[in-house]
């Protein structure tokens, strides 16, 4: 009887060994199972048991809870082994090809160089106090030309070509996103610090004219406001932009709702480089906003983004930006 | 403008500057200078020569073999000629062996059809004086013989000058003169011509003037003049005119130029003998007149309203705009009259707007012009004429001894006042002192006539029409302090940033998901033609038919404002797909544009129902008839949507469920759930594929459309039987939408693990995967089942033909313990019976 319990053990000793060079879980597993589960064979010399004399049973009881015990903590040992083995053999699988391409997906998607531009700027002025307006496209000549001192039968009206509504030729496609400044000085009272980005429309269209472009408007007007601190501001602005090392130029010029009125000019690789134009608010545009321009005053600049967006990405071509070519849009990031 | 800085030197010394500190002055000036042109010296051997005898070429028809003397003993050349008014005794310009033309071709002795030429006879073109080129020039002063062309030529810059609209006193030398005399304070050269000899004519004309009240004009000068004779301008006028951009045409019209350019004030003159009744009007066309032939050989369609210059019985002139034809100086004129006048700008402006005439005089009219300066004007063309008729052809003309000057509310000089605070204030430039600030406007001829501590009162000279304010005064010490002088500097200020409209972060943020999902933003023209929308198959009820359209557009193609962006869309792939782009993906964030008139209440009602963007109005304005403006997402994806690869070996294409999932993750990353898809009316929209595209809804909404794109406007655009999938939303809508879903968050965690069961079932073919959805969700005795998921659909073998086979797997999952296999078990079957009941599903 002891001897069957020797056998069981030497039995058992040699399942272990069969595994115990490879122990894969799962065999790891059944040997338990095998031996210590609830059908296992120690399981059944346990149920022998009851059948034993009395006075055998202690002894045989004890002798079977040694041998449980013994199989138990080889099988401890052996689980043990089992995980470490398991990480090993993952570990040994052959190396992958991590040039291999990612995905057969078609495309990465990009935002527009145009829309990139206008978010990266509008977090700038927005970190400067200013809060992002915008209006609309078709506007009546009122918001577009009037109110921004371009009066009718005045040659300042030929500085822009003009797209009228055929149903209403009131209404214009707006030249400029300076539309957005009347409409916001109407509604709010100053001070007030806007951006306005959008798309204006102007009867143009050649290598280096597009129909459609893309204008912002920034807007400051408060007590004692100067020229200087357009200057300040402007060049604030350009360092963002491109660096500390930036160099503007103010040259004096003509827009009618502004006065004095300047052209901006940024100093790059190729010389001066006309970027836009600014200006304080000419005292008439107040007038028509009801604003006092004794007590207030205020600066406008404003710049083309499609310009902008083909300096900071080093474009050649305008069109481009309108064409649609997959192949250079999905070049573009997310993130401005 | 063109400006030779030769001629400008007869207004204003400036030969201590360099040609580029001129330019960079004009530039602080804000004159922008566009172009220069250099006129280099003319070569030492291009001489004057006398032409002593012209014989036929004895080989060809069309050329002369001429015998040119080039110096005082007596030297001759023999230079063959084609000029058709090669004549004895000319003197011409001899362009001999060895010597350059400006162009850079050499001149070289060479045999021209079996005859030696030591050198050739120059035309105007060949000096780069003017285009003519078929005669040579015919050197009519008295040069010498064998002196050098570039004594009489001298070596000159032309600048092209871009002036803006507020520069009219800019458009003549003497205001560029004036400019410049302030800026580097150096003083005008008075009077560059005087006048010598007096040319009176001591007797009455017979000329009168009338000018009605409503022409608006509001000076008029007449200066009548006779014994002229209409000759060719010597060669230095001729350069000069032709430098400046303007074609010579006989001296009397070159003198009228001449001394527009030189002063700013454009001049006409008529032939006074072609003057019904001897008298000049000016008045409105009226009824009386309705057409002209003018100096341009055109005939010009009279309006009511345009003013016009005309004697007893025609027009003959369009005031300020061009002169009539019939009262044109000719090669007989003797006698003219010569007009100054100061015409309203508006109306100028308005008449040449509408006969698409735009000319040096009514560039300069729209820009107002002295109104002081008519009669010396007048008087300075008359002796420009008679003196150069009097030295260069002996030919004594005679001028009337008055003009007449019909002006009869006479300007007063206006008076403007100046703060230095102010100055200082809106400049941001704190240094400058009364002393610099009056110092500054008298440069500019602004005469001060009072001073307090702070304020000057200036009289501004009367031919500065631009300066009406305070303004325009601190703008003008600005630009001579020069902005760079400025500091930079930041305002400080204290400024709640204004409330932002959200919508516009939101379009952004649409932007940021769509790129995240593989889409490309690209920006298109936002107008089409009609055809676009025969494409679209579109009829004319149909809301998106073009409602806006443009007046002057570039070209039909892009007469109208777009209602939908899928035509751009589908341009852009129809060029991709040229290209051999595969699987574009584009989405673009723009604007529809519709009239307002109530148009809204056609078929498509629900799209553009909500009109809440409302942008300020002023009281003036029928904000009734503003068109509106809807923003919307749109994009299309094309084919294939992924490609066969390494770990992917079936190449797949895009179909609805791409849009679908794409709007999916859209719509979660902006937290909204609640959303649902009804199928697509074809008379809404008809270029969407019938069998295979849904609306977007939210309470009875419409947010947007998604679909396959209809095979017939696939073929209109070009883009064959490959079909991609498209959609638009409304996202202003959407943004709504967003704004008013909150997020049912549960804050517990599930203690109990759930279950999974699968579930086949057969139903009839008509039953949708929402009718399955809705029947499982409505089951009356639903306890645990907590979710499902559809992972199979499947029709064809052994199954009858008309049904389907769903297969999902459902979840229980249960907060109060772990489920046992009899509870679960219980509720399945309940919900396969109340599944035969309600939608007549079997268990497979």
């Amino acid at each position: 009887m002891y001897e069957e319990l020797n056998n069981l053990s030497s039995e058992f000793r040699k399942d272990l060994d069969a595994i115990k060079s490879k122990p894969v879980a799962n065999l790891v597993e059944k040997l338990r199972l095998d031996w210590i589960g609830k059908k296992g064979r120690i399981s059944k010399e346990y149920s022998k048991l009851n059948r034993l004399p009395k006075d055998e049973r202690p002894k045989f009881g004890k002798q079977l809870n040694i041998l449980k015990q013994d199989i138990e903590k080889n099988l401890q040992i052996l689980k043990d082994h089992a995980v470490e083995f398991g990480i090993e053999e993952n570990l040994s699988k052959p190396e992958i090809d991590i040039s291999l391409p990612s995905s057969t997906r078609c495309s990465n998607g990009g935002i527009h160089p145009i829309s990139l531009v206008q978010q990266k700027m509008c977090k700038i002025f927005k970190r400067y106090g200013f809060t992002v307006y915008e209006g609309p496209e078709l506007d009546h000549d009122f918001y577009n030309f009037t109110a921004l001192n371009i009066p009718h039968d005045h040659p300042s009206r030929d500085m822009q070509d003009t797209f009228f509504v055929k149903e209403n030729p009131l209404f214009v496609l707006r030249t400029h996103t300076s539309n957005v400044q009347i409409h916001t000085m109407l509604q709010e009272k100053p001070p007030l610090r806007i951006i306005s980005p959008g798309r204006v429309y102007r009867v143009d269209n050649d290598a280096t004219h597009s129909p459609m472009f893309h204008q912002m408007e920034c807007v400051v007007v408060d007590k004692g406001i100067s020229f200087a601190h357009l200057k300040g501001m402007i060049q604030a602005f350009m360092t963002e932009i491109f660096g500390s090392n930036v160099k503007t130029r103010f040259r004096p010029s003509f827009f009618p709702f502004v006065e004095p009125g300047a052209e901006i000019d940024i100093y790059g690789p190729n010389g001066w480089l006309e970027i836009g134009g600014c200006g304080m608010i000419h005292p008439n545009v107040f007038e028509s906003v009801n604003y006092d321009s004794e007590i207030y005053t205020g600066y406008a600049f404003g710049f083309g983004l499609d310009r902008m967006a083909m300096t900071l990405f080093g474009l050649s071509d305008l069109r481009l930006l309108f064409e649609g070519d997959f192949s250079f849009h999905s070049q573009f990031s997310i993130l401005p | 403008m063109f400006i030779s800085i030769n001629w400008l030197n007869d207004y204003i010394d400036l030969s201590n500057y360099t040609l580029d500190e001129i330019t960079k002055s004009l530039t602080q000036l804000g004159i922008e200078v566009e172009g220069i042109n250099i006129k280099e010296s003319l070569d030492d051997k291009l001489i004057v020569g006398r032409v002593v005898s012209v014989a036929q070429h004895p080989n060809a028809d069309s050329l002369h073999y001429c015998k040119v003397e080039i110096d005082e003993s007596g030297t001759h050349l023999d230079i063959v000629c084609g000029a058709t008014n090669v004549t004895k005794n000319m003197l011409a310009v001899v362009a001999t062996v060895g010597s350059k033309l400006p162009d850079g071709t050499p001149v070289k002795e060479s045999k021209i059809r079996g005859q030696i030429s030591q050198g050739m006879l120059c035309s105007e073109k060949e000096l780069d004086i003017s285009s003519n080129h078929d005669e040579i020039i015919d050197l009519k002063e008295n040069l010498a013989i064998g002196s050098k062309l570039n004594q009489y030529i001298k070596p000159d810059a032309v600048l092209e000058l871009g002036l803006t609209p507020n520069m009219g006193h800019c458009l003549s030398y003497i205001g560029i003169a004036r400019e410049l005399s302030a800026f580097y304070s150096i003083p005008l050269i008075q009077n560059p011509r005087q006048k010598t000899i007096s040319f009176s004519l001591n007797k009455k004309v017979e000329l009168t003037v009338k000018v009605k009240e409503d022409s608006g004009c509001q000076r008029f000068v007449a200066l009548y003049m006779e014994n002229i004779k209409v000759v060719e301008s010597p060669l230095w006028l001729k350069q000069r005119l032709e430098l400046t951009g303007l074609r010579s045409v006989n001296l009397i019209v070159d003198a009228t130029n001449y001394i527009m350019l030189e002063s700013g004030q454009p001049i006409h003159a008529y032939d006074y003998t072609k003057l019904d009744g001897k008298c000049l009007q000016v008045c409105k066309a009226g009824k009386n007149f309705h057409s002209l032939i003018t100096l341009d050989d055109k005939k010009s369609l009279l309006d009511q309203n345009d003013i016009i210059i005309c004697d007893k019985n025609n027009a003959v002139g369009i005031a300020g705009v061009m002169g009539g034809k019939n009262s044109e100086i000719d090669p007989t004129t003797n006698k003219i009259v010569i007009e100054v006048a100061n015409f309203s700008p508006s109306q100028v402006r308005r008449t040449a707007k509408r006969l698409n005439t735009h000319t040096e005089s009514s560039h300069r009219f729209e820009r107002e012009l002295d109104i002081n300066q008519p009669p010396q004007v007048a008087n300075k063309v008359a002796t420009f004429i008679a003196s150069i008729l009097q030295s260069e052809h002996n030919i004594q003309a005679k001028v009337a001894d008055e003009s007449i000057d019909f002006y009869p509310t006479k300007a007063r000089a206006k008076r403007i006042a100046i703060r230095v605070s102010r100055t200082r204030s809106v400049l941001g430039y704190y240094k400058i002192s009364i002393s610099d600030v009056i110092n500054i406007l008298e440069r500019l001829c602004f005469k001060p006539l009072d001073k307090t501590d702070d304020r000057i009162l200036f009289e501004i000279p009367s031919w500065r029409n631009d300066v009406n304010k305070e303004i325009d005064l601190i703008e003008e010490v600005g630009r001579l302090v020069g902005f760079d002088n400025i500091p930079y500097e930041m305002p400080k200020m204290n400024i709640q940033p204004h409330q932002e409209d959200p919508f516009i972060n939101f379009k952004d943020f649409c932007r940021t998901i769509l790129a995240a999902n593989g889409l490309t933003e690209v920006i298109t023209y936002p107008f089409f033609s009609k055809k676009d929308f025969t494409a679209l198959n579109l009829d004319e009820n149909h809301i998106f038919w073009p409602t806006v359209s443009l007046n002057n557009a570039l070209n039909e193609e892009q007469r109208h404002l777009q209602t939908t962006q899928l035509p751009g869309l589908l341009k852009a792939l129809e060029k991709n797909r040229n290209r051999n782009q595969q699987g574009s993906r584009f989405f673009e964030v723009g604007r529809g544009y519709f009239q307002s008139n109530g148009q809204e209440n056609k078929t498509f009602s629900e799209i553009l129902s909500n009109k809440e963007r409302h942008f300020s109005g002023v009281e003036h304005i029928n904000e009734q008839t503003r068109p509106f403006e809807r923003t919307f997402l749109s994009g299309i994806l094309d084919n294939p949507l992924t490609t066969k690869g390494w770990d992917n070996k079936e190449e797949k294409n895009v179909d609805f469920f791409s849009v679908k999932e794409l709007i999916f993750n859209l719509f979660s990353a902006a937290g909204i759930h609640q959303h649902e898809w009804t199928r697509v009316n074809q008379e809404k929209i008809p270029f969407l594929h019938p069998k295979a595209s849904a609306f977007l809804v939210w309470n009875n909404q419409t947010l947007g459309w998604i679909g396959e794109l209809h095979p017939r406007t696939c073929l209109a655009y070009n883009l064959g039987s490959n079909i991609p999938v498209i959609f638009e939303l409304d996202i202003e809508a959407v943004y709504k939408l967003s704004e008013t879903t909150s997020l049912k968050i549960e804050s517990t965690t599930k203690k109990f693990p759930s279950v999974s069961r699968d579930l086949s079932l057969l139903v009839n073919d008509k039953i949708s995967f929402k009718d399955l959805e809705t029947s499982i969700n409505s089951h009356p005795k639903q306890k645990h089942q907590k979710g499902f998921h559809l992972f199979d659909i499947y029709k064809g073998e052994n199954i009858e033909q008309g049904w389907k086979s769903f297969a999902a797997t459902l979840t229980f999952q249960s907060e109060k313990k772990t489920l046992t296999d009899g509870e679960i078990d219980k509720e399945m079957s309940s919900l396969v019976k109340w599944l035969k009941d309600d939608l007549g599903a079997t268990q497979r």
